[in-house]
C-alpha cells in the first residue's frame, strides 16, 4: 500500500516545486498530475461525495498554488498536502451536513470506476465499494479521515499525527474505535442475516 | 497479557505492523492458544480487504481545467488590479453582507426615521402653535394697551361695540 504513495508526490522534484512556485504553470500541473490522485481520493472517501470530491480537490489545488513559495522541503511538502487535503475535506463534509446535501452519491462513484476488467468484476467492485462506504459512514469525519489515511493510502502512524497535527497515541486510539464501531457494525449484519 | 490487551492490540499496533519485536511475539503466542481472539484478528483482516480492494479514482478532467482557469483569473487581476474608487468601497462596505455592516445598516435607519419622525412633529407643533396664537389674537378683546381690538368683525358691529 505504502507504494501507492512513493509513487505519488516522490516525483516531484524539488527543481519541479521551485518551478511551481515562481508561477510556472506547466510545473505546476506536474504538481496536480502526481498528487491529484491522493487529493482525490482522500476527499472522496472523506467526503462520500463525488461533487464535494471535485470541489474539494480544487480548493486543496488552488490553497497549494498560493501557498507555494513558503515550502522548501519535499517531505514538507507532502506532509502539508496531506493535512490540507483533510482539513478541506473534514470542513466541505461538515458544510455538506449543515446544508443537508451529504447523501452518499454512490452512482457518481461507481460511474467513476475504472472501464478495464469483465462485467463480473466490475461487479464484485461496486458491491466492495458499496460495503466500504457504507461502513465509513458509521464514522465521525476524524475517524473516516484516520482509517482512510492508514488503509488506503497507507501512511505510517507518524506521518498520520503529522498530518493531523495530532499526537501519535490520538492516532491509535482513532483507529482502534474506528476498527471497534466497524467490528460491532460487522456483528449486527451477521445476527441480521442469521435472522 | 489478557485478552483484553490483546484485542487492543489488534485493532491498533500489530495489525498496522506498528508494534515492535517483543509485542508481536506476545500476540503471536496469545493467538495460538485462544480461539475468541484469533477469531477477531480474522474479522479484522477480512474488513481490511474491504480497504484493500479500494478502487483509486482520477478526478475528471475538468478539475484540472476549471483549477488552471481560476489560477489564470487570479493572475490576471494581480498584474492589472482594478482599484475600486473611494465611493465604491463606501458602497461596499454599506451593502456588506456581513451581520455588523446589516445591524449599522439598521440602526442608522431607525435613526434617520426617528430624526425625520422628530422634524415633522416639531414643525407640526410650531404650525399649530402658530394657528393657536392667531385665534388668541383675533378673538381677544383687549389690547396691550388695554383697548379693544380694532379688528373684531365689520364696521356696523364696531359700531355698536
Amino acid at each position: 500500500m505504502s507504494n501507492i504513495l512513493e509513487g505519488l508526490m516522490n516525483d516531484i522534484s524539488q527543481d519541479i516545486l521551485e518551478k511551481a512556485s515562481q508561477g510556472d504553470l506547466e510545473a505546476f500541473e506536474r504538481v496536480y498530475k502526481s498528487a491529484s490522485g491522493f487529493v482525490y481520493n482522500v476527499a472522496l472517501r472523506v467526503s462520500r461525495n463525488s461533487a464535494d470530491a471535485q470541489e474539494v480537490t480544487q480548493d486543496v489545488f488552488m490553497k497549494i498554488y498560493r501557498n507555494l513559495k513558503g515550502f522548501q522541503f519535499r517531505s514538507a511538502f507532502r506532509t502539508w498536502v496531506y493535512r490540507i487535503t483533510v482539513n478541506s475535506a473534514i470542513n466541505h463534509y461538515r458544510k455538506s451536513c449543515r446544508e443537508e446535501k451529504d447523501k452518499a452519491d454512490y452512482q457518481g462513484i461507481i460511474e467513476t470506476i475504472p472501464g478495464s476488467g469483465s462485467a463480473a468484476d466490475k461487479a464484485v467492485q461496486n458491491d466492495n465499494e458499496t460495503r466500504l462506504k457504507a461502513l465509513l459512514e458509521l464514522l465521525s469525519p476524524q475517524h473516516r479521515a484516520c482509517l482512510v489515511l492508514r488503509e488506503i493510502e497507507g501512511l505510517s502512524y507518524q506521518e498520520i499525527a503529522a498530518s493531523l497535527k495530532i499526537p501519535v497515541n490520538t492516532v491509535r486510539s482513532r483507529l482502534k474505535r474506528a476498527r471497534q464501531a466497524l467490528l460491532e457494525q460487522a456483528g449486527k449484519d451477521q445476527v441480521q442475516d442469521e435472522l | 497479557m489478557n485478552c483484553k490487551d490483546i484485542r487492543e492490540l489488534l485493532k491498533s499496533d500489530y495489525l498496522d505492523n506498528e508494534a515492535g519485536l517483543r509485542q508481536e511475539q506476545d500476540v503471536k503466542e496469545h493467538l495460538d492458544r485462544c480461539p475468541e481472539c484469533r477469531a477477531v484478528e480474522k474479522k479484522l483482516r477480512s474488513q481490511r480487504l474491504l480497504f484493500e480492494n479500494a478502487g483509486r479514482f482520477q478526478p475528471p478532467e475538468q478539475v484540472w481545467r476549471n483549477i488552471r482557469e481560476a489560477i489564470v483569473n487570479e493572475r490576471m487581476k494581480e498584474e492589472d488590479p482594478v482599484r475600486p474608487t473611494l465611493i465604491e468601497r463606501l458602497r461596499g462596505l454599506i451593502w456588506s453582507q456581513r451581520p455588523v455592516f446589516a445591524v449599522v445598516r439598521v440602526m442608522a435607519m431607525m435613526i434617520f426615521a426617528v430624526v425625520l419622525a422628530g422634524g415633522i412633529l416639531r414643525r407640526q407643533q410650531l404650525i399649530n402653535q402658530e394657528i393657536n396664537s392667531d385665534i388668541i389674537s383675533a378673538y381677544s378683546f383687549s389690547s396691550d394697551n388695554g383697548e379693544l381690538a380694532r379688528d373684531m368683525g365689520t364696521s356696523i358691529e364696531e359700531y355698536f361695540l
